[in-house]
């Protein structure tokens, strides 16, 4: 953030106070120091914050900022563990907090049009008594928001069945760079024309700034069972996800802990897992009654076959939140272990998930640092997790390359950067590990069709140094080809 | 994060229980004074945010930094929330004791905020003369002219405010007069209640039939008359020193008899700073292990009558009734199962949940009087529930929500009755 | 010269390409240099119908040669392909290890996998698994200029940069030659069949399938149409006005266990007939649906609604009304539960071009009417000229499209002027 940037905007605080009101407008060093996070371990200072309410407000807000080129970075609530909220380059933050209404349920064609400050936990629960609920579920649901599910593409334990945030949205009311208020998509499934909506979510904010959002909404399942399995060794435990999986079954939810979480979930909540259990396997199936029954007991039969030290059943909620209750607590009790953690993000193929933990135990023994395995299994999504103390000189430097060490494993066994964290600041640099300067090239090429002044969340996704200069390279891929790129 | 290696000394925190912070943001969602205002700055993320940032020398605290601060309800609901366990708590009490000598305020509020927390709370008789005077205030018809001419607004807007709060008062006070209330029952058991500074006057015939239910269960209740109020209001305020001085009294006040005997709480503002006294006085060599114990007996009401063979009167009582939890049972004493199911018990009661239950209504001790917006805005929230639960009765468990919510209900022209769990209880005896 | 390279009688004026492989596609694009070169690609030629009408064009891209299944990872659930390959030909490779793609679309024994995603294909298998979009987790693509670039990979879950593959799906190949796919897949289901009801009104026909929306039945696929097209089809079906097909599977328990909610159902309503067809039976009558053989036909005007469940109860309504008063034939065939429909205008008098123009812009009006929107797919090639076959997009959208088109085809060299337009180009 440069100085002339911050005096520039210093000067537009008056309009901005006109725009949106004078209570919504931070500019107190105070004030804006609580915007510089998110969930992530990035920070970057705004110069200044607003908090509109309306999607015209928005707009007049981002006319605004074209015309002074000022960066603006939309935020939900900062939950997002990426970096992707953070205002590197200083600029304004539009914080989505005000527009937090729910604006319609239409029960009969199973969709709720919201704005995006409204709490993904919060929709499922208004919409509960309809018997309906909205899927991609977060392990942030009760705090994050559907905005910024949308601009992480976020997932959760139960997308294994039901498809993450873009298998849920319909359609979308953006601002665009330019101040336009349009929709990408409405209330239908399906529709003519580019995929914008499809090609904004998971856009991290770099395309358009999304002010209401029609979703899908799901009937609430007949039945739910959750099945708790404990076994000896995290191989055989990887090994019966691998046959669930390959015998065709996709349960609602296939989650897995290894023996360091299992120590700290038990230490902090008393799960009562087994002695000597190795790895955890916990299995949500849901639909119907009868369809859960046959396949809980082809999943039993699968598990047997790697001799599981307890299985344990849950049908009604009670003893189904304790079942989850070890998994759900088991981040807090990692922190109740060292005074940090970091949590890497990475999704493999699921054939690979014994080869790739093996590599990760690897690491953890020859550099010392504990890491906690913890993982959406049923779709290959892994979160090792690297205890440390940033207050120990090093801690931090080192932990950062475990992790980018870690991510090379995913990409080299055929998997992605990231599951369900997003690109943001965190993982920028990695891009290049698995795509091609063409590949990053073509996708840098997609932002400038949506704007050309590199002011919606900039620096963030493609690699530092891969600013608005590249773009003239980029547009040299798309008009002569490989060849002439250099 | 701070530069590695660079990070100072903590001024006045414990370091490690505000670095176990990682920003998640988990809280957010539990924060009456966010859900409120949805800014950052009134988050619980955000005022940790702004002690780190003190504590790391990277700013310094104004009165826009203490703004933040004192703008916590301190409802403690983010530390239920928290998955890495951080003690807001206690971050945000040594916070409060931090800053008062940061605060630029006239003689004369000092003068009357040490009068009041130092001298009126902690002692029955110097309160008892005031609520008196304002029981005169109400019962003369001073206040109906007072409220129909607005004359306090043009003098000032928090004054106005401030006389908008003042309590109905509920028949005679109850005193803690060393008196014994018998059960009649054979066999008995002696127990001990506190009776708190604010309830006993404000609420004396809840006191009555609070004590009335514990009869019924077969208890014997005394009321040691040299107990002193809790110590909550000025850990609230960040007094830390008066609060272990009031600790240490009652401690004192509650050693005669069985050392090991339950001390019933009625408020659960008390409770939960009685059953803090522990790490509260843990520095203290003469006092730890007695706090520690002390802690120990104190049980809330609900909690305790929940786990007695309660029998229940005759008198069905056909009320539609909701519950609003009170922060400190429900997020400090973890008690949240009890006051439903005692409510849930009683014949004729058609119990519904109330929407956002576990959200603070804005009483917070003083913060009603101290943050008269802010309340004002949770409360109203907190009345769109209400009035959508269709409940004709509010349960709740302590005098600041008790008030609280009457102030709402009053405003809101609502047909809600404001009762303790306790006084449903009484009901089933005492109702025709 | 292939008649399958025939676009609205047109053939290609420079030739006909065959690349073999990626490397080959990338040179032959990025060889194409003159400008004003237009090359289309084609993979089963199936929906080359769609779209405004070319006045020439150079070259025709076809990819039939790229057909191999690259990798099936059945333990994994997924699977690379390369997008030639028919839909047939990867249904039966996945049916050895008891899977399948949930993607299906009309002639798959000459469809693409390539073509049908760019063309949006309808198919019938989104009740329960939703859109073919998202069964798509990485896609590799030749850009006009031959740069060959990927996104996404093969892993079920993944955020790792921009989702470019959506762009390609109902792109009409206008940014980018696909050229290879990894999709998920899903186990075929023990046992199949379907259930069929008939009813003697529209009314009985949604207000069941309203019914089933709300209840626990799954169905892989359900359907409805009207007794012209059940005439058309020659389907062997109860005798009724309206017919529902409901496609069920499952493990033998709640394969039973839907059938009896779904027969509970039906008890209540009068005048309805039932049938039930075993799995073979089944497979037989959705390929008739599927293939639908008005699709394509040299006279006939066909048409694909997006809408809402609820909104497509009026609209249905509306347009069948409008046809009947115009004293012609509607053949419909409805996804109640996804919002959306095919329809179908047999025999339409070639006499008046102004009448016939006049009565497409008149459906393209209902549709408004009911918050929907319509996508033309054939009209009779002698009014295709100046008409404006994909209904209309929002001008916001509209101006992010063409930037999108400009973006990666500055040259206009994939398609032009056939996508989303009537005029030179979006």
């Amino acid at each position: 953030m440069g100085q002339s940037q911050s005096l520039k905007i210093k000067d537009l605080i008056p309009e901005l106070r006109k725009i949106v009101g004078d209570d919504y407008v931070l500019d107190d060093q105070a004030d804006l120091l609580v915007y510089e996070y998110d969930g992530s371990i990035d920070r970057g200072n705004p110069v200044v914050v607003v908090l509109p309410d309306t999607a015209k407000k928005i707009s007049q807000v981002l006319k605004l900022a074209r015309s002074n080129s000022i960066p603006v970075v939309a935020r939900g609530a900062g939950t997002g563990l990426s970096g992707g909220a953070i205002a590197e380059h200083g600029g304004i933050v539009l914080s989505m907090a005000r527009m937090n209404q729910i604006l319609e349920v239409n029960r009969s064609d199973r969709y709720a049009i919201v704005e995006p400050g409204v709490v993904n936990l919060d929709l499922s629960t208004h919409v509960a008594s309809e018997g309906l609920y909205y899927a991609p579920d977060p392990s942030s649901q009760r705090a994050c928001t559907i905005g910024g599910n949308i601009a992480e593409n976020s997932g959760g334990p139960h997308c294994l069945a039901y498809g993450v945030t873009t298998n849920h949205v319909l359609g979308m009311e953006v601002v665009l760079a330019d101040g336009t208020i349009t929709w990408f998509g409405e209330n239908e499934r399906d529709g003519i024309g580019y995929d914008l909506r499809g090609i904004t979510i998971g856009s991290e904010g770099t395309l358009a700034i999304v002010t209401k959002i029609s979703v899908r909404l799901l009937r609430l399942p007949e039945h739910v069972k959750t099945m708790l399995m404990s076994f000896e060794t995290i191989e055989d435990a990887s090994a019966a996800v691998t046959g669930i999986i390959g015998a065709g079954m996709v349960p609602a939810a296939l989650e897995m802990m290894d023996h360091f979480c299992i120590k700290a979930a038990e230490g902090a909540v008393g799960a009562g897992y087994p002695e000597g259990a190795g790895a955890v396997l916990l299995v949500e199936l849901d639909g119907l009654l009868e369809s859960v029954e046959e396949e809980s007991e082809e999943i039993e039969a699968i598990c047997r076959e790697f001799s599981p030290l307890e299985i344990r059943v849950a049908t009604d909620s009670l003893e189904r939140e304790k079942l989850w209750s070890g998994r759900k607590g088991v981040l807090g009790a990692l922190g109740r272990l060292a005074p940090n953690y970091y949590l890497v993000d990475g999704t493999i193929p699921r054939t690979k998930l014994v080869e790739v933990l093996k590599k990760i135990n690897e690491i953890s023994e020859r550099s010392g640092y504990p890491i906690a395995n913890l993982l959406h299994a049923g779709d290959g999504n892994l979160h090792p997790s690297i205890l440390f103390d940033e207050r120990k000189p090093g801690d931090v430097e080192n932990i950062l390359a475990i992790g980018a060490e870690i991510l090379r494993i995913c990409v080299d066994s055929g998997g992605v950067l990231s599951g369900e964290h997003g690109i943001g600041l965190e993982k920028q640099d990695q891009m290049p590990l698995m795509f091609s300067e063409e590949d990053m090239a073509t996708m840098s090429l997609l932002r400038l069709a949506f704007e050309t002044e590199d002011l919606l969340n900039p620096g963030k996704v493609f690699p530092t140094g891969a600013g608005c200069g590249d773009i003239s390279q980029a547009r040299a891929i798309a008009r002569v080809g490989p060849g002439a790129y250099i | 994060m701070p530069e590695v290696g660079t990070v100072p000394k903590p001024t006045w925190l414990d370091e490690s229980e505000l670095y176990k912070c990682v920003h998640c943001g988990f809280c957010l969602q539990a924060c009456p004074t966010y859900l409120s205002t949805g800014l950052e700055t009134e988050s619980p993320r955000g005022r940790i945010a702004l002690m780190k940032a003190v504590n790391e020398g990277r700013l310094e605290i104004s009165n826009q930094v203490m703004r933040h601060w004192d703008l916590c309800v301190q409802c403690r609901a983010c530390e239920d929330v928290c998955p890495s366990g951080v003690p807001y708590g206690n971050l945000i009490e040594a916070t409060m004791d931090h800053v008062r000598d940061y605060r630029r305020i006239g003689l004369l509020p000092r003068l009357v905020y040490e009068i009041a927390l130092r001298y009126l709370l902690p002692n029955q008789k110097n309160l008892s003369v005031l609520v008196s005077m304002m029981d005169f205030y109400i019962k003369s018809g001073f206040q109906k002219l007072v409220r129909k001419t607005k004359i306090l607004k043009l003098i000032s807007r928090r004054l106005e405010n401030l006389e908008m709060m003042t309590p109905t008062l509920n028949g005679e006070f109850f005193r803690a007069d060393g008196h014994l209330y018998q059960s009649g029952m054979a066999d008995a058991e002696k127990i001990q209640m506190l009776t708190g500074c604010v309830m006993p006057l404000t609420q004396g015939n809840q006191m009555r039939a609070a004590v009335r239910v514990l009869n019924k269960a077969g208890k014997d209740v005394e009321v040691p008359s040299s107990q002193v109020c809790c110590g909550a209001i000025n850990s609230h305020v960040g007094d830390v020193e008066k609060t272990k001085d009031l600790a240490r009294e009652n401690i004192e006040a509650f050693s005669n008899g069985n050392p090991d005997g339950v001390i019933v709480v009625a408020s659960a503002g008390c409770g939960a700073r009685m059953k803090e006294y522990g790490p509260l006085l843990a520095d203290d060599p003469e006092y730890s292990s007695k706090a520690t114990n002390f802690s120990k007996r104190v049980v809330d009401i609900n909690e305790y009558l929940n786990g007695t063979e309660l029998q229940l009167g005759e008198s069905v009582v056909p009320r539609v009734v909701t519950y609003q939890d009170s922060c400190h049972l429900a997020n400090v004493q973890k008690v949240r199962d009890a006051p439903r199911d005692l409510l849930k018990s009683i014949e004729g009661v058609d119990f519904c949940e109330l929407e956002e239950a576990n959200i603070c209504c804005g009483a917070g001790g003083t913060y009603m009087i101290t943050e008269p917006e802010m309340a004002k805005g949770i409360l109203a929230n907190k009345m769109k529930n209400i009035i959508a639960s269709k409940a004709d009765t509010i349960a709740t468990a302590n005098p600041g929500c008790f008030m609280q919510l009457q102030n709402g209900i009053r405003e809101a022209g609502l047909d809600v009755e404001v009762m303790y769990v306790t006084d449903l209880l009484d009901e089933t005896y005492t109702k025709k | 010269m292939e008649e399958k390279h025939l676009i609205d009688g047109i053939q290609p004026n420079q030739g006909l390409i065959y690349p073999e492989d990626t490397n080959e596609l990338s040179s032959v694009l990025s060889d194409i240099t003159e400008p004003g070169r237009v090359v289309v690609p084609i993979g089963g030629a199936t929906r080359l119908q769609i779209g405004a009408k070319m006045p020439t064009y150079d070259y025709a891209l076809d990819l039939s040669n790229m057909n191999h299944l690259v990798a099936h990872n059945s333990a994994d659930l997924t699977c690379i392909v390369q997008s030639g390959i028919t839909l047939h030909s990867l249904q039966n490779q996945l049916r050895e290890q008891e899977q399948f793609l949930a993607v299906d679309a009309a002639f798959p024994g000459k469809a693409t996998i390539g073509g049908t995603l760019a063309s949006n294909a309808p198919g019938y298998l989104r009740w329960q698994l939703a859109h073919m979009r998202d069964m798509v987790i990485g896609m590799q693509v030749v850009l006009p200029s031959g740069t060959v670039t990927k996104s996404g990979g093969p892993v079920v879950k993944n955020v790792s940069g921009y989702d470019m593959a959506r762009l390609h799906v109902g792109g009409y190949g206008t940014l980018g030659v696909i050229s290879e796919i990894s999709f998920k897949l899903t186990p075929l289901p023990r046992r199949q069949g379907s259930f069929l009801v008939g009813f003697e009104s529209e009314h009985g026909l949604q207000n069941f399938s309203e019914e089933i929306f709300d209840s626990y039945v799954m169905p892989l696929a359900l359907t409805g149409m009207n007794e012209n097209l059940i005439k058309m089809l020659q389907i062997d079906a109860p005798q009724c006005q309206y017919l529902m097909v409901i496609r069920i599977g499952g493990r033998q328990m709640a394969f039973d266990r839907q059938l009896n909610i779904l027969n509970k159902m039906v008890g209540q309503y009068q005048d309805s007939q039932t049938d039930f067809l075993e799995q073979n039976a089944s497979d037989r009558l959705w390929e008739k649906v599927r293939d639908f053989k008005g699709y394509g036909a040299i006279s006939s005007i066909t048409g694909r609604v997006f809408s809402t469940p609820t909104r497509l109860r009026g609209l249905l309504r509306d347009i069948d009304n409008y046809v009947e008063e115009i004293g012609l034939t509607l053949a419909i065939c409805i996804q109640p539960g996804f919002g959306t429909m095919e329809f179908h205008i047999d025999k339409v008098p070639a006499e008046s071009e102004v009448r016939s123009t006049q009565m497409i812009e008149r459906i393209h009006d209902i549709a408004r009417q009911n918050q929907s929107h319509i996508n033309y797919e054939t009209l009779p090639a002698d009014f295709k000229n100046g008409f404006n076959m994909w209904g209309k997009v929002n001008e916001g959208s509209l101006g992010i499209m063409r930037s999108l088109r400009d973006t990666y085809d500055p040259g206009k060299k994939l398609n032009r002027g056939r996508y989303l337009t009537d005029k030179e180009d979006i």
